[in-house]
């Protein structure tokens, strides 16, 4: 029995390091939680969330949308991404856009693209608004006119990065600018702009 | 002299070890009116407090809120930093309707905050929709 104990001994004291060298097992985490990666230098799903989140707000508290009551239309403007990252449009303007349908203040035009034209994110709608568009008033065919086919807003939005480096720390910040313009007169009737910066010399899990 | 050097080596290590461990102080000074010209409607709050060094980091002062004029209520939170040093933490604002209803909104997400010592911020949130009546304040330690 004595000349075992060691041998047990060191048994348990591997099982312990062997435990301890795979602390990182796969996981699913909660995306709007404190558990996410950090980077320095690219943009992360919780930097796009908390540009969303101050844009939506500033939005709501300004009571520019809805205010008769009714959900305001607002149409996708253009956008651009001055950035050296390839970011998609809608990792910040999707979480917006459900924001406000769920507030009820706003509801998005998806026939019509960012140059105007018949011909946004819904093909079947898009379909069906331009073959009611083509049917003129008095002309033959379907005489439905699409409801609505003009927005009262659009929302232009604008990406901008920013690099800095002193010695091993990098920083890197993140400018969204957004404008909501009027349609009928082209004023701009809210803006606002939301910066994220991130400073560091790597990345990191959790913030 | 070489005994005496013997002898304050390990104090001189152990000074020398303290100021390197110990956080620089960082601390904020303010200035305001004597007679401020506003008047905040404060809210009486229920605290729970499970972590005492985050209270001192990042204690809750006061709650104030106000409905706007679009409809949405707007909650403003006074953090304080008793401590000397920098400090974060993480919060967020969870919402409620009148039947006391969770709801779901991406607004709810964990945000970051940043307070040099002895600073006191504010937080604002704007509620997801115009039928949230109530709201929960959360504060957490940053993982480092």
């Amino acid at each position: 029995m004595t000349k075992l104990l060691p041998a047990i001994a060191l048994t348990l004291v591997a099982a312990l390091f062997a435990g301890a060298c795979t602390n990182n097992p796969a996981r699913r985490i909660d995306p709007s939680g404190t558990e996410t990666i950090t980077t320095t230098d690219k943009l992360d799903i919780q930097d796009a969330t908390d540009a969303a989140g101050a844009m939506s707000e500033s939005l709501l508290a300004s009571g520019v949308l809805g205010r008769d009551g009714e959900p305001s239309i607002i149409a996708i403007d253009r956008y651009v991404n001055n950035t050296t990252q390839q970011i998609d449009r809608d990792e910040v303007v999707k979480k917006i856009r459900v924001t406000l349908n769920k507030a009820g203040v706003a509801q998005t035009l998806t026939t019509i693209d960012s140059r105007g034209e018949t011909g946004g994110e819904s093909n079947i709608a898009s379909k069906f608004a331009r073959e009611n568009v083509d049917a003129a008033p008095g002309s033959e065919g379907n005489a439905i006119t699409p409801d609505p086919l003009v927005p009262d807003y659009a929302l232009t939005y604008k990406i901008l990065e920013n690099r800095a480096k002193a010695g091993k720390i990098r920083q890197t910040t993140f400018t969204f600018q957004m404008s909501l313009v009027d349609v009928r007169n082209g004023l701009a009737v809210w803006e606002d702009e939301q910066q994220v910066t991130k400073q560091g010399d790597k990345a990191a899990v959790g913030w | 002299m070489d005994r005496t050097f013997c002898r304050m080596m390990p104090i001189a290590l152990l000074v020398l070890t303290a100021v390197a461990v110990l956080p620089a102080c960082e601390t904020v000074n303010t200035a305001e009116r004597a007679e401020p010209g506003y008047e905040r409607v404060y809210i009486d709050d229920k605290r729970v407090t499970t972590d005492d060094s985050l209270k001192n980091a990042a204690g809750l002062v006061r709650l104030n809120e106000t409905t706007l004029e679009s409809g949405f209520l707007k909650v403003q939170a006074e953090v304080y930093n008793d401590t000397r040093e920098r400090k974060r933490a993480n919060y967020r604002f969870e919402w409620f309707d009148a039947n006391g209803m969770l709801i779901n909104t991406s607004l709810s997400s964990w945000k970051a905050i940043s307070l040099t010592g002895k600073e006191s911020q504010f937080i604002t949130a704007v509620s997801p929709t115009k039928t949230a009546t109530d709201f929960r304040l959360k504060l957490i330690e940053p993982e480092d």
